[in-house]
């Protein structure tokens, strides 16, 4: 193991990065061992460790589902009544979804109260922003994915509301729905862009946002 | 911190590393081993229907020389059921019964057909060639051809899903 | 990841105090990485629990002629729901179009508005207020729209072969008397053998409650059905559509 390591290192010579990496201070305000009020700081990273769980979930459930009327109901009643452990996995997507949505609010909310928007983090605020609505979108296009009555519904509904928008309104609805019905063709265009487009435009944020907390540190305390 | 500082905290920082790593492992098999099983599920359910399909009139079939018969069947497929067509041949014995075989090459799973000219049945991916029994002459592949679990009633010929 | 502690490898002088004297901040390998992991932990057991116990009734699948089915946005979109109730005919615009663009406009430039290098919150009264005034509208309208909700709402359960089928017991022995389905029955009320087309599951229910609701002069009475018999009947009836 450490054999392979040195020969890595010796070519890439990553360990001062790993070493810069281990040895950052955690300043005291944020450390939740020292101050108690420092869990709020806890929201941002919880946020992250549970849209890598979504992105886990995601991609095994992908193995049994197939975004087609004809299909998408049955393969998740599959998933569901036949997999092992397809109930558990599949509810945790969902509940992760839920619990997603509430950590990214907490963390803006902190990030509000503590005003760790201001100069010279105004650009992770709007990484952050972009964030939030990468999720809400995680959360709008994944609720009709099961093609069931709640699903159908919600997303007919939704898209009617990006339907009144004046002048690009009905353009988008047409643009999501593939025609002017809810159908197969929103169906599949639902699902790539929640397994394909927001996952590549999640990661890219995510990194932004990580890199610049670095550069910057986190920010001061009240 | 200083050198010194950092030796005395030693056990500590051990403790922690030790304990990071213990994280790192439960994270692995609580999310490792419930995935796995997700994922392997369906390849381990074995339980075919115990149904007979018939596949051809036992008058039809040619005497001393393999009959070749196409065959349609329901089959459930994940999370739907499938018309699925497969094909194999059926032998007549002289002593009146039959032998069902496989069309699969039993190499890597081409499709052999009878060759009439030199009796034999031929495999086009490798050269894989079999007797009128099935036998396997010559070419790589491992085994002869497969045989189904196969009876005659009613003047028709069933096979059981899945090879005998 | 297999960070070299090896003493050969000291850390970097950026990472050293200046003055010498010592850094008590913790490290973020392993003391604060061990804190995350921990966190961690507990929230990934939170929500395997979550995931068992918090389930969600089964629904049927997509039937877009189902006009009876009442649609519902995932919860935390609840109160962007409820809020469009209140802009009615041309206003919808206010809803769907200036709000929206309006506060997201104000997320993003929030931080150039905002500019002052004030953070303690008692000299931040218009931030302070109106976040928490932004804070209380999403909570108060989430809350008044599951209260809605609940008021308006029945709980029926879904439909399936055994409750088709002891409906259409049910319906032999009272309703038939009255009315008809099918070309059989009574000629006394309306016939009922697309029922399912005109009205829904829930107004067939209310009906059976009170068949006053259809008109004062009904001669309907009150059938003496349990809860679970309604139920039975209503889903009968409301897959009578053709």
């Amino acid at each position: 193991m450490s054999k392979i390591w040195l020969f890595i290192d010796r070519r890439l010579n990553l360990s001062p990065l790993l070493r810069e990496m281990a040895d950052h201070r955690i300043p005291d305000h944020a450390n939740p061992l020292k101050k108690a009020s420092a869990f709020m700081y806890c929201f941002g990273g919880i946020s992250f460790l549970i849209l890598l769980l979504q992105l886990l979930t995601g991609m095994f459930l992908m193995l049994y589902y197939v975004p087609s009327p004809d299909h998408a109901y049955a393969s998740v009643s599959y998933i569901k009544n036949e997999v092992a452990f397809g109930a558990l996995t599949q509810n945790l997507h969902r509940v992760g979804a839920s619990a997603a949505v509430v950590m990214v609010f907490l963390h803006m909310l902190r990030v509000y109260f503590t005003k760790s928007y201001k100069n010279p983090r105004e650009l992770n605020w709007i990484a952050g922003v972009l964030l939030l609505l990468v999720v809400l979108g995680f959360g709008f296009t994944g609720y009709l994915l099961p093609w069931d009555q709640k699903a159908y519904w919600a997303t007919t509904v939704g898209v009617n509301i990006i339907e009144t928008v004046p002048w690009l309104g009905g353009f988008i609805a047409d643009m999501l729905r593939g025609g002017d019905e809810v159908g197969a063709l929103t169906l599949t265009r639902f699902f790539v862009i929640h397994v394909m487009f927001l996952p590549a435009l999640l990661l890219c944020l995510l990194a932004a946002h990580f890199f610049m907390v670095r550069r910057q540190g986190i920010s001061h305390p009240l | 911190m200083q050198a010194g500082e950092e030796t005395t905290k030693q056990p500590r920082r051990a403790f922690l590393a030790g304990g990071i790593k213990a994280i790192a492992a439960l994270f692995g098999l609580g999310l490792g081993v419930p995935l796995a099983l997700f994922s392997f599920s369906p390849a381990r359910q074995k339980d075919r229907p115990e149904e007979w399909i018939p596949i051809a009139d036992f008058a039809s079939l040619n005497d001393h020389r393999p009959t070749k018969v196409t065959y349609a069947y329901t089959r459930q497929d994940g999370w739907m059921k499938t018309e699925t067509r497969r094909m194999a041949f059926i032998l007549k014995k002289d002593d009146g019964g039959i032998t069902v075989l496989s069309n699969r090459c039993t190499h890597l799973g081409c499709g052999v057909d009878w060759d009439a000219t030199a009796n034999q049945f031929k495999c086009p991916c490798h050269g894989g060639i079999f007797d009128l029994e099935g036998k396997i002459l010559e070419g790589p592949p491992p085994k002869s051809l497969a045989r189904f679990t196969a009876k005659v009633e009613d003047g028709r010929v069933f096979i059981r899903e899945g090879q005998a | 990841m297999r960070p070299n502690t090896s003493p050969s490898h000291e850390r970097p002088a950026g990472a050293v105090p200046p003055s010498g004297h010592a850094d008590t901040r913790a490290p973020f390998y392993p003391n604060h990485l061990f804190v995350e992991g921990v966190v961690a932990l507990l929230v990934f057991a939170l929500l395997v629990i979550l995931a068992c116990f918090w389930q969600v009734p089964p629904e049927e699948m997509a039937d877009p002629s189902d006009s009876a089915y009442v649609p519902r946005p995932e919860w935390y979109f609840l109160f962007y729901f409820q809020l469009l109730k209140y802009f009615e005919g041309p206003l919808i615009l206010v809803g769907t179009f200036v709000l929206p663009l309006l506060i997201f406009a104000a997320l993003f430039l929030l931080p150039f508005i905002d500019r002052s290098e004030e953070t303690r919150p008692s000299k931040r009264p218009w931030a302070m207020g109106l976040g928490l005034a932004g804070l209380l509208a999403v909570a108060g309208l989430t809350v008044v729209s599951v209260v809605q909700d609940a008021e308006h709402r029945m709980d029926l359960p879904p439909i399936t072969e055994e409750h088709l089928a002891a409906g259409e017991d049910l319906f032999a022995r009272f309703c038939v008397l009255c009315h008809s389905m099918n070309g059989k029955g009574g000629f006394m009320a309306p016939d009922l053998s697309q029922i399912g087309a005109r009205v829904n599951r829930v107004y067939i229910e209310r009906v059976i409650l009170t068949p006053q609701i259809v008109s004062q002069t009904t001669i309907m009475s009150q059938i003496p059905l349990s809860d679970d018999e309604r139920h039975d009947v209503s889903a009968y009836l409301a897959r009578k559509k053709k």
